[in-house]
């Protein structure tokens, strides 16, 4: 019970680390953004600026890695709900040691203690907390969503800018080579000339011509350093991008296991706490009333049949959106789907879960 | 207003007729059940709860991205709501303060039909989240447990023992149905006794009682009988249970008489799936507002005897109920209960289209069964 109280820090926690990141997350996007709109294209802060970038995509694996622990770590509270269920279940010692002289008596003691179990509480608390991870990553996913947009947008007026800076050049590269064989072409004329005044004419076109070259040259490298940095910046957005895409699809699996999961747990959790109390002091009740039957058997029976029943239970819900419903007679295949998804995707946290009871919650 | 004719706004339209037809029914002066005013008043009171969880529920759509409804045995919503209309209550005042006002959005929503000349979905969603949460607060819920209450107080003359008449409400999590409980029951702990009973064996003169008392009227208890009412409250538990269960847990109180009104199954066209010939049959219905049928069950159990308390050298036992179990009815004795009764409220048209299949006796067996057309509840048909 305490369990899922306890998770109030965790979440807490989890939801700092990811208002941090979401201001870096910012920080990087804005100067991005300042990148593809600048005039000139500097190369100071590149290399800085990419570091940067790199430390927000690493930080973010860790991050999800976080809330991935957190959702795994409330699965783990609730096995309080499991524990609870087990004591309901079976006897304690005492109850044991009772039993050796009457079994009845055993039954009713049992049957008194789990009358007085509740788990209201709890389902009511486990909820809340499921809500508000719910909202952490949602707001997450909002702030995603607009950096998202925010940066293809500058990645695409990169990648123009790009194709602009790449026209300019061939238009550079061709003129050079045109005038290259203009200025053999003039050398030679001068060499071959012997009047002084074409001569001097002929001087005047190939220095005009040769300052005109040099210029080009000057401008290519120029362009060529102008295309490489724009290339450079490209694939830096594309990292960014490829990165925020990623979070999304991950944002989108955490909630949907979380919110499946919970929607699970309320139904069968509510229907499994009610037969179990029910199968327990029903049949005492009825006994007193001297109408019942065997408390053994009955209950036994009775847990046969909870499994069941609760999962027809939840297929039986209707989904009602803001304009429409839609049945949800598959939430099993829902469920499948969203656990399979989770498992792939945060796999290294399952695995340190699964070796090591690390997290306690 | 236009109607909603949208699957989601004919569902609430047509539990808000069921809801509002109950009323009338609960009203009217020659209602046959509830010629006792004060099971009519009580219900009516949690009838009120219901349609405020209603009317949060119908903004909670247009923001939510999930609402579910339960499909067969009950066309309430899923539990799950219940308790997110509880949590979301509790918390209302924390979120309002986080959230723009409701001026800003509307300026923000202008701005954006202005700028991008598209239908400000989000801020719409935005906005219908803040009139939520704002009336979540003014509002009275239906609870996945309303608190008891006691509501009448007197005393029993042939015992001398103060006797109460005590209401919960419950909302019952695996069969999502709301329920009702109305108690009478006898009080003979020594304190109340001196205070409330007069040498006359009347109600002591003179003493006021601020009726309805929040909590059961004997202070001592009260805390430990909101206690069982959380607990003991289920749908599943027979009445013969809950009573038995009460008279054990509490040595001096003296359930006397304890009913059950279960509200639902409620049918309808679009969304429930429970026998085929009643969803065919509904569907068949013309006007798509009386595509309905509202059924609920009151189930009544009482004491026959009491066995007096013995007290001696050696301990004892305090006095005890014995509950009356109709064995002559089958069903009665399955539900462990003294009596029940089912009834079913249907729209006039719908009731129509029944009659006309010919299967009103199918259906409508072992029902009363209740006809209303516009505001009235048409009789002896």
């Amino acid at each position: 019970m305490a369990d899922i109280k306890n998770m109030d820090t965790e979440i807490e926690k989890t939801r700092q680390t990811i208002e941090e990141m979401r201001s870096k997350l910012e920080q990087s996007g804005v100067v991005l953004e300042k990148l593809a709109k600048a005039e000139t294209i500097g190369q100071i802060d590149f290399d800085i600026e990419n570091a940067r970038i790199e430390d927000v995509v690493r930080q973010q694996k860790v991050m999800e890695g976080n809330i991935a622990d957190l959702i795994i770590g409330l699965e783990d509270a609730t096995n309080v709900f499991g524990a609870e269920f087990e004591s309901m279940k079976s006897y304690t010692g005492m109850e044991k040691l009772i039993g050796l002289f009457s079994r009845d008596r055993m039954q009713r003691m049992r049957s008194e203690r789990v009358r007085h179990m509740s788990l209201a509480s709890n389902l009511q608390e486990l909820l809340a907390k499921s809500d508000r991870i719910v909202g952490i990553l949602k707001g997450q996913k909002a702030a995603l969503e607009a950096r998202y947009t925010a940066s293809e947008t500058s990645l695409k007026t990169v990648i123009e800018r790009r194709q602009a800076t790449m026209v300019k050049l061939e238009a550079t590269q061709k003129r050079i080579e045109e005038i290259n064989p203009l200025l053999l072409d003039l050398e030679n004329q001068i060499a071959a000339s012997t009047n002084q005044k074409t001569r001097a004419k002929l001087e005047g076109d190939r220095s005009k011509l040769a300052t005109e070259y040099n210029q080009l040259q000057a401008q290519e490298q120029e362009q060529l350093a102008e295309s490489q940095t724009l290339e450079r910046y490209t694939s830096m957005f594309q990292t960014f991008v490829d990165s925020l895409n990623n979070q999304l699809a991950a944002q989108q699996t955490l909630i949907n296991k979380l919110t499946i999961d919970t929607e699970q747990r309320v139904v069968l959790y509510k229907a499994l706490e009610d037969s179990l109390k029910t199968a327990a002091q029903q049949d005492v009740a009825h006994k007193i009333n001297t109408l019942g039957n065997k408390v053994d058997t009955a209950a036994e029976e009775t847990m046969a049949g909870i499994g069941a029943a609760a999962q027809k239970h939840i297929g039986d819900l209707l989904e009602m959106h803001e304009k429409n419903m839609l049945s949800t007679k598959d939430i099993q295949r829902r469920k499948k789907l969203a656990d399979e998804q989770f498992a792939r995707r945060f796999e290294d946290v399952m695995r340190k879960h699964n070796s090591a009871n690390y997290v306690t919650p | 207003m236009k109607p909603d004719v949208t699957p989601v706004g004919r569902y609430f339209g047509a539990m808000d007729r069921a809801l509002a037809g109950l009323d009338t029914f609960l009203r009217e002066d020659d209602s046959p059940l509830y010629k006792h005013d004060l099971i009519g008043a009580i219900i009516e009171e949690y009838l009120a709860r219901l349609r405020g969880s209603f009317e949060s529920w119908r903004n909670r759509v247009a923001f939510a991205e999930r609402f579910s409804i339960s499909q067969a045995e009950s066309g309430f919503p899923a539990y799950q709501n219940v308790l997110e209309l509880e949590n979301d209550r509790r918390d209302a005042k924390k979120r309002l303060v986080a959230m723009p006002d409701s001026a800003t959005i509307r300026a923000e929503m202008v701005d954006f039909i202005l700028k991008k000349k598209q239908f400000p979905g989000a801020l719409q969603r935005a906005m219908a989240e803040r009139i939520y949460l704002e009336t979540i607060e003014a509002r009275r819920h239906f609870s996945p447990l309303c608190l008891a209450r006691t509501v009448r107080v007197s005393v029993n003359p042939k015992t001398k023992r103060p006797y109460y008449i005590v209401h919960w409400g419950y909302f019952d999590g695996v069969a999502n149905l709301p329920l009702v409980y109305v108690l009478s029951l006898e009080d003979s702990s020594k304190d109340m006794i001196t205070t409330l009973v007069g040498a006359d064996g009347k109600l002591t003169r003179g003493i006021e009682i601020p009726l309805p008392v929040e909590g059961l009227l004997n202070p001592a208890l009260a805390h430990k009988f909101d206690d069982f009412c959380d607990k003991n409250s289920s749908y599943s538990l027979t009445l013969s249970t809950i009573a038995t269960n009460l008279d054990h847990d509490f040595d001096h109180l003296h359930p006397k008489q304890l009913r059950r009104f279960v509200l639902g199954p409620f049918y309808h066209a679009d969304i429930t799936r429970h026998g085929e010939t009643v969803d065919q049959i509904l569907g068949r219905v013309h006007r798509t507002e009386n595509q309905w049928l509202l059924t609920w069950t009151l189930q009544e159990i009482y004491s026959i005897n009491e066995k007096p308390g013995k007290w001696g050298l050696w301990g004892g036992e305090p006095a005890r109920d014995e509950f009356h179990i109709n064995t002559d009815d089958l069903e009665c004795a399955r539900q462990g209960v003294s009596a029940f009764q089912r009834h079913a409220l249907v729209p006039h048209e719908a009731y129509q289209a029944i009659y006309a299949a010919g299967e009103q006796d199918k259906i409508f067996s072992g029902y009363q069964t209740h006809i209303i057309s516009g505001n009235e509840v048409l009789r002896s048909v």
